[in-house]
């Protein structure tokens, strides 16, 4: 274990990680990965040196093998039946391609557009309000509007509901009423219904603790790490520490819980000073179930992806010594790939976009994606609006992803993300999922031998 | 259990796996995105 701590100039001054490929398949340590089949293997050390080293900023494969030294015969017809034997692998089918279903299966709403806090990336117009009036949502209009939307729904299919905002926890009956309303539609058409809210996690109250146990309502908490990053870059309206704020609500929350799902907590990476091991530990005493990882987008710098990358490594062995593979399922930037690789379903589309799925804002108006609320040209009356076509096609294929080893397991990448930057795509993001993907990979192939060796022994 | 096996490739040890993650955690996305296959 650790080799991929290794520091290898071959793959670039960016990260510690060392990569090698041939084709659609890439070995991250001593674990291969087909990025079709998803398929994880060992190769043989011949095998292994003769695949190229490539860097995370690369996509594409490289063009050639690497030559071995010693005597040209023997290494000529060694190289001739490694090769066919590599390229039999790679050549291996692939499941067949499932088309799209357009039964919408995922829906966010905004319960508010008003927000406690005054965080310096604050994608929802700088305040909470996305610049509209409508500061809770109105139920008047929403309602009949989710009802419109999913009429056609299939039965006995999968929904899933996130509460978001503003703050969405300003407005908790708005949020039962909601609630109610959709466990009533789910049992009409035996739908399995799930909630979620995402807050800033500083109120909690009676009220708010009943809604989220009587209606299962899983809480992924906003927090960038420990106190003096939280406060810096989400400070309260009121300036009280909103870090101390969490604190006590997270608290009154765990111990009044009693039918929520999960507590979790998503971190945004904000600078290359950002210690996630430290962050991690904070999380940790505040008893959260799950962490996740998001660095800046608005900071493309090399300098944030080496140190994110790094210190992502950095944490990912610390907690695999700790605690082995179930320490890294409590992050969830692993747990995904983890995930995927055992259900070995290629994943084609990083979310639903355009496909099968709704945002819903204060005014009961509908949206391709949280992040494009109160932009016109994002606006759409339902999935079957002709206006965005292009996005029935898969993020991988929309996003020119066909040629990176990780597709099968990034799904393509946030169309918000790669969409703002209509020439080129966000290569920072790229290069970030690359890097905690190659991580995953490597982890859980060390995991599954370990495990073979303790019941073979 | 077993977990691995060995094919007719010399070279190439293809690996099984051992369930790791719950059932529920396979549907979680980034950010609260969900993805689709």
């Amino acid at each position: 274990m650790g080799s991929l701590l290794v520091k290898d100039k071959q793959t670039g001054p960016l990260t510690n990680l060392s990569l090698a490929r041939y084709k659609d398949i890439v070995l991250m340590g001593q674990t291969a990965f087909h990025a079709r089949t998803m398929e994880i293997a060992e190769l043989s050390k011949e095998m292994a040196y003769l695949l190229s080293p490539i860097s995370l900023k690369q996509d594409a494969a490289p063009q050639h093998l690497r030559v071995p030294e010693g005597d040209r015969r023997e290494t000529d017809s060694l190289q001739k039946e490694i090769l066919q034997e590599l390229e039999a692998w790679n050549q291996a089918e692939m499941q067949a391609k499932v088309a799209n279903s357009s039964d919408i299966r995922a829906i966010t709403i905004n319960a508010t557009q008003i927000c406690n806090l005054h965080c310096t990336y604050c994608a929802a117009g700088g305040d909470g309000t996305y610049a509209n009036p409508q500061k809770q949502i109105d139920l008047l209009k929403a309602i009949p509007e989710l009802k419109r939307v999913l009429e056609g729904k299939l039965e006995a299919s999968a929904l899933h509901i996130t509460f978001l905002g503003g703050e969405p926890l300003l407005f908790p009956k708005g949020i039962r009423v909601l609630c109610e309303f959709l466990t009533e539609f789910a049992k009409t058409k035996n739908i399995e219904l799930t909630f979620k809210v995402t807050t800033n996690g500083t109120i909690m109250n009676e009220t708010i603790l009943s809604v989220l146990n009587d209606y299962s309502i899983g809480v992924a908490v906003s927090c960038d790490g420990i106190p003096e990053i939280q406060d810096h870059y989400r400070p309260s309206k009121s300036r009280i520490s909103s870090s101390a704020m969490i604190e006590k609500s997270v608290r009154e929350l765990l111990l009044q819980r009693k039918n929520i799902p999960f507590v979790g907590v998503h971190c945004v990476v904000h600078t290359s000073e950002q210690n996630l091991l430290r962050s991690v530990d904070y999380f940790k005493t505040l008893g959260f179930d799950w962490y996740e990882f998001t660095p800046d987008v608005s900071n493309s710098s090399e300098e944030l992806t080496e140190s994110y990358l790094n210190s992502m490594s950095e944490l990912a062995q610390r907690e695999y010594v700790l605690g082995g593979i179930k320490a890294l399922c409590r992050i969830q930037n692993f747990e995904r790939v983890f995930a995927r690789l055992e259900q070995q379903a290629p994943l084609r589309n990083h979310c639903g976009i355009g496909k099968n799925f709704l945002m819903m804002d204060a005014s009961g108006d509908f949206y391709l994606c949280p992040w494009m609320v109160g932009k016109p040209a994002a606006k759409v009356h339902s999935l079957q609006d002709q206006t965005h076509h292009h996005l029935k096609q898969d993020l991988v294929e929309l996003h020119n992803c066909q040629n990176c080893w990780a597709r099968t397991l990034c799904g393509g990448g946030c169309h918000f993300i790669h969409s703002n930057n209509a020439q080129n795509k966000e290569k920072s993001y790229c290069e970030r999922v690359r890097g905690t993907t190659a991580l995953a990979i490597h982890y859980f192939g060390e995991f599954q031998r370990q495990a073979q060796e303790m019941t073979s022994n | 259990m077993n977990k691995k096996t060995t094919n007719a490739n010399k070279h190439i040890k293809k690996i099984k796996k051992t369930q790791v993650v719950a059932a529920e955690g396979s549907t979680k996305g980034p950010g609260g995105c969900l993805p689709i296959n």
